[in-house]
Order: structure tokens, then C-alpha cells, then sequence
């Protein structure tokens, strides 16, 4: 089951990187854009760090990391998650999901993984070299059991943000004009640009519980050794949890649906 | 093989008035209307039978085809096809249906033609022995070669709709729903897809339910025919019987050596077309043979022929009766 379904998969994604990589100058533009606001993103943070060491227990190295987490999740984003949502409306829309529910596959994981669109991949592996440079200017330095806590952590961020993106598609069977929910995605994945700890209470009990703080601040936390062990359980459970409810939202959503027309 | 009981699908809908105070009303409160899309509608069709099911718009028919796939849940009723209950959505049931719809897209709009079938080929499951035979087949009986390397995006109606009927057709399916399936193809675009259809159903014994608005579909393929309209099934059975209770006159056309006189037609039929030498009169059903010995005794005639009058007419009356 799981070969037959990494098949469906696979042809679908060579074909959209076949057609993505026809539009020379899309790539290097984007490629030269994802650089552009990485630059930007770095230089507005280290205005703040020129006046302070820290800044709510954040060293400038630190928030480097969170930084290049939030570039690498955002690529993540944009790269298997964007495309699938933009899709979606257009399925319900024109009726074409019908078609998708009425094949012996799970409709679930063609709507919200069959396309890839990797114009957008640099951002990740620029938001990798971000960590890396934030790690070494904070000096943590890193230990194996410290990588292992961040790449199981790192996981459960993608897994919150493909369990948004299910539950988005659930809204958008049952919304139908649903075109822009792709901007929530985006608006949760832009809130994790910083640290939470730098935003107030009760934004930042709020970040931490809708929950934000599990996309990029954690990871980045685990990375530099400055996260409770306990934690780990606690980011899994909410993973699992997010997977459980978009799964059920979705299901939920199917029975409710109407089809395009007739 | 598919069995319809009482079945029943109807939804709850947002009634509101027209303007921009109604507008403003229902922000605040919401009118709801059920509308019963389909109601008590029931029938069985065998193994390997072809059945037209006709209906205006809005009748029900798509709302029931998609209940006999499983994309909708009935509100009411039983429905079993190949011994499933088609919304549970089991993997079992779902190999051996194919749904097609015309002028919309089951096939993966921005891959090659060939690599969307891989793709069904995949979704399917299909090994590569029975998987070949049937691209094979599909692609000579279709005439897909040219077309295979081709973004599906980029085909014109009617090679896409080839292309969707062997997307459709690769897993061999035993019941297969066509709504509307020659829906914006020029005539010969019609004309191919019902010979493949018939031939497909002969080699295969597939048993096919047609929705189609052109009755050149229905009266090239099916034999019987399901009639529904605002929900109700109105008529189920042969075609031929459709015309006959529905039709009480037949068509004589008539073609004289020379332009009838004044008055020759009374007591014969109806003129219902004239034009110069041929005529074409409604005659009662039960008379046709005795006008048609009398008009050869009486008149220069040099051609007779009989027929019914067009389905559609025979569909239109249906419908204004019921």
C-alpha cells in the first residue's frame, strides 16, 4: 500500500519539477527573491542586536536560528503544501474531486501532497545555512542527542503545518469559495518568524498553545540545548493530536459534500 | 449488479431573496429550504446491460449517479452495486467502477497523457502484463498514439475525452457511470465515442449507466431507459415502448411525382411538414399501414417511408405529461 501510494507520488512530482524547471527565469527569480528577503530578515534582526546582547533571553545567534528555521519551514510550505491548497479550490470547484474520490487511493494524500512545486526549495536549504551560521555565533556548539531532539521536533512542525493544510482543505470542501486560505497558512508560519518569547503575554501563551511555538522556537530551542527534555512527549502529542483532528475534519468534511453542480 | 431502493438524497440549501437588503438580512438570519434532489427512486439493472438515463436538467440524474459511486450519502434508501454499499468508498468496490464526466478533467491536467496513465496505473494498482493489454487495446480502439506524449492540458475537447475514457477504462471496469460523456464534442467526436462505447460494451459485457442530453448517445447504445424528472422516476424500460405509450401518432413521409391538390391529406393525417413534392403527415399509430395503402391508391406517390418521431420530442412529452 504505502509503495503503491510513494509511486502515485513520485510520477506526479517528476512531472511538476519537468514543468516547473521549463520556466528558467520563475527559478532563478524566485531563487534571487528567497535570497533578497533572507538578507532582509537578517538585517532587520540584527538592528535590534546592535543595541542589546539579548533581547527577552535571545542572543543574536539564537534568533539567527529561529530565523533560519522559519525560512526553512515557509520553503517547506511553499514548496509541498501552497501548491496542494491553490489546487484544492480549483478541484472543488470544477468538480475534479469527484474524480479523486472515486479511486480505490486516499484521496486525503493526492490533495495534499500530489503536487510539488520547487521553485521555492532554496528557501529551505538557505534557511539550513541560517541555523548553521546561528549555531556557530551562539557558541552552544552541538551534541548528537541535541540534533536528534531538533530533527524529531523539526518533524513535528512539519507535521502541525500538513495537518493546517488537510484542515484548511476540509474547510475549503465545505466552504467552496475558498481561494484565499492559503493565507492562513502563511499567517501561522509568518507568526514563527521570531522566538515566542519575544512577544507579550498573552500573545505568547497564545503562540504556544494555537500552537506556533512548536514550528520553529522549540526546534530552534532543542537545537541550542535550552529546551526542557520534557517538551519532546508534549510536541509528538500535539503533532499526533493536529493529525487526529485534520484526518477527522476531513472525513467529516466528505460526507458533507455536495460535488460541483448536479 | 446495481440496485436502487427507495433512495432518497436531499439537501438543506441557503434560500435568499434577491437585492441588498435581503443581503444584509441573512448575514443575521438564514432562511434554509430542503430540496429533495431525489425521492423514492428505485430500479435494477443486470450485469452487462447498457441503460439510458434521461431527465431535464436538474432532475436528479447526476445527483444519483453520484450516489451510485459513493460520493454522496443517501438521505434515504439502499444502494448496492456489485454487492457494495458505494459510500462507504471500500477499495474493493471502487477497482471495479469508473466514472466519467464530460468536459471535466479525471485525468492529471499538466502530465503527458501516457504518464497520467501511469499514474491510474498506480492508483489502481495494475500489474504490467494486464496493465499493457489494456493500453494497448484502449489506444488502438481510441486512436492514442499521436496523442500520448502530449500534456493533457494542451488536447482539444475531443482528444481529451478519449484520452478521459482509456484513463478510465484501464483497470477494466464492470459497471462504468458516463454522465454526459459526449457533452461539446463536434459530430464525429459523438459519433466516435458511442462506437467505442458499444464496442467496449460488447467485448467486455461492462455495464454501463448513460446520462446524456444528446439522444444520438442514448439511442446508439442503450435498449432501455431510466426516465426521471424532479426526483421521481417517471419511466423504466425499452426505449421502443418509451415511443410507442408515449407517441400515440407515427411519421408517414410522402414523396409525389407531383404537388399534392388542395385537400388530398383529409381524412389521411396531419401535415406537419411540407415541402413542394414531399410531405410528411402525424398519423395515428393504430392506421399507419391503412393510410399508407390508401395514399399509394390515391395519389402519384413515389416514395413512402414510416418512422417515429424524434426521442427528443418523445422525451419533451414525457416530461409536459408528468
Amino acid at each position: 500500500m504505502i509503495r503503491r501510494q510513494l509511486r502515485v507520488l513520485r510520477i506526479c512530482w517528476r512531472a511538476a519539477v519537468a514543468a516547473d524547471l521549463e520556466y528558467r527565469l520563475q527559478f532563478l527569480s524566485s531563487a534571487a527573491l528567497s535570497a533578497f528577503w533572507m538578507v532582509w530578515a537578517v538585517a532587520g534582526a540584527s538592528v535590534y542586536f546592535r543595541f542589546a546582547g539579548s533581547v527577552a533571553g535571545w542572543t543574536h545567534g539564537e534568533v539567527l536560528v529561529v530565523i533560519g528555521l522559519f525560512f526553512t519551514l515557509n520553503g517547506l510550505r511553499q514548496t509541498l503544501l501552497q501548491p496542494n491548497l491553490e489546487l484544492m479550490s480549483d478541484h472543488v470547484r470544477r468538480g475534479t474531486l469527484d474524480f479523486l474520490l472515486t479511486k480505490p487511493f486516499d484521496a486525503q494524500l493526492l490533495v495534499s501532497l500530489g503536487r510539488v512545486r520547487v521553485t521555492n526549495l532554496l528557501d529551505p536549504a538557505l534557511g539550513l545555512v541560517l541555523v548553521t551560521v546561528g549555531v556557530v555565533l551562539s557558541g552552544r556548539g552541538v551534541s548528537p542527542g541535541r540534533l536528534a531532539a531538533f530533527l524529531l521536533l523539526l518533524c513535528c512542525a512539519a507535521v502541525l503545518l500538513y495537518a493546517l493544510t488537510v484542515l484548511l482543505m476540509a474547510a475549503t470542501v465545505v466552504l467552496v469559495a475558498a481561494e484565499d486560505l492559503d493565507r492562513v497558512s502563511f499567517a501561522f508560519v509568518e507568526l514563527s518568524r521570531f522566538p515566542v518569547d519575544l512577544y507579550r503575554d498573552p500573545a505568547r501563551t497564545l503562540l504556544t498553545v494555537v500552537p506556533v511555538a512548536f514550528l520553529t522556537t522549540y526546534p530552534g530551542a532543542a537545537l541550542l540545548g535550552r529546551l526542557d527534555a520534557g517538551m519532546l512527549p508534549v510536541a509528538v502529542a500535539v503533532a499526533a493530536g493536529a493529525v487526529v483532528v485534520a484526518t477527522g475534519a476531513w472525513r467529516r468534511a466528505l460526507r458533507s459534500y455536495a460535488g460541483a453542480g448536479g | 449488479m446495481i440496485e436502487v431502493r427507495d433512495l432518497a438524497k436531499h439537501f438543506r440549501v441557503h434560500r435568499r431573496q434577491p437585492g441588498l437588503a435581503a443581503s444584509l438580512r441573512s448575514l443575521v438570519h438564514r432562511e434554509h429550504v430542503t430540496v429533495r434532489a431525489v425521492d423514492g427512486v428505485g430500479f435494477t439493472i443486470p450485469a452487462g446491460e447498457v441503460v439510458g438515463f434521461l431527465g431535464p436538467n436538474g432532475a436528479g440524474k447526476t445527483t444519483t449517479l453520484k450516489c451510485l459511486t459513493g460520493l454522496l450519502h443517501p438521505s434515504a434508501g439502499t444502494v448496492r452495486v456489485l454487492g457494495h454499499t458505494p459510500h462507504r468508498r471500500e477499495a474493493a468496490f471502487l477497482r471495479r467502477v469508473s466514472l466519467v464526466m464530460g468536459q471535466r478533467n479525471g485525468l492529471f491536467w499538466d502530465l503527458p497523457a501516457a504518464d497520467a496513465f501511469e499514474v491510474n496505473r498506480a492508483v489502481y494498482g495494475l500489474a504490467e502484463g494486464p496493465y499493457r493489454a489494456a493500453l494497448d487495446e484502449l489506444v488502438d480502439l481510441l486512436g492514442l498514439a499521436p496523442l500520448l506524449g502530449r500534456q493533457v492540458r494542451v488536447l482539444s475537447l475531443g482528444e481529451r475525452m478519449r484520452c478521459e475514457l482509456a484513463g478510465a477504462l484501464l483497470h477494466r471496469p464492470d459497471v462504468l457511470f458516463l454522465d454526459e460523456p459526449t457533452l461539446g464534442l463536434d459530430v464525429n467526436g459523438q459519433a466516435a465515442v458511442r462506437a467505442f462505447l458499444r464496442d467496449y460494451n460488447a467485448r467486455h459485457g461492462a455495464t454501463v449507466l448513460l446520462t446524456s442530453h444528446y439522444m444520438g448517445d442514448v439511442t446508439a447504445l442503450a435498449r432501455r431507459v431510466l426516465v426521471i424528472d424532479r426526483g421521481a422516476l417517471r419511466f423504466d424500460g425499452d426505449l421502443a415502448a418509451l415511443v410507442e405509450a408515449h407517441s400515440p401518432h407515427r411519421l408517414v413521409r410522402v414523396t409525389l411525382r407531383e404537388p399534392a391538390p388542395a385537400g388530398a391529406w383529409a381524412g389521411l393525417g396531419e401535415p406537419v411538414d411540407v415541402d413542394g413534392a414531399v410531405v410528411t403527415l402525424a398519423v395515428p399509430r393504430a392506421e399507419t399501414a391503412a393510410v399508407a395503402a390508401r395514399l399509394l391508391a390515391t395519389l402519384p406517390v413515389d416514395d413512402v417511408a414510416i418512422g417515429d418521431p424524434p426521442v427528443e420530442e418523445i422525451i419533451r412529452a414525457v416530461f409536459a405529461g408528468a
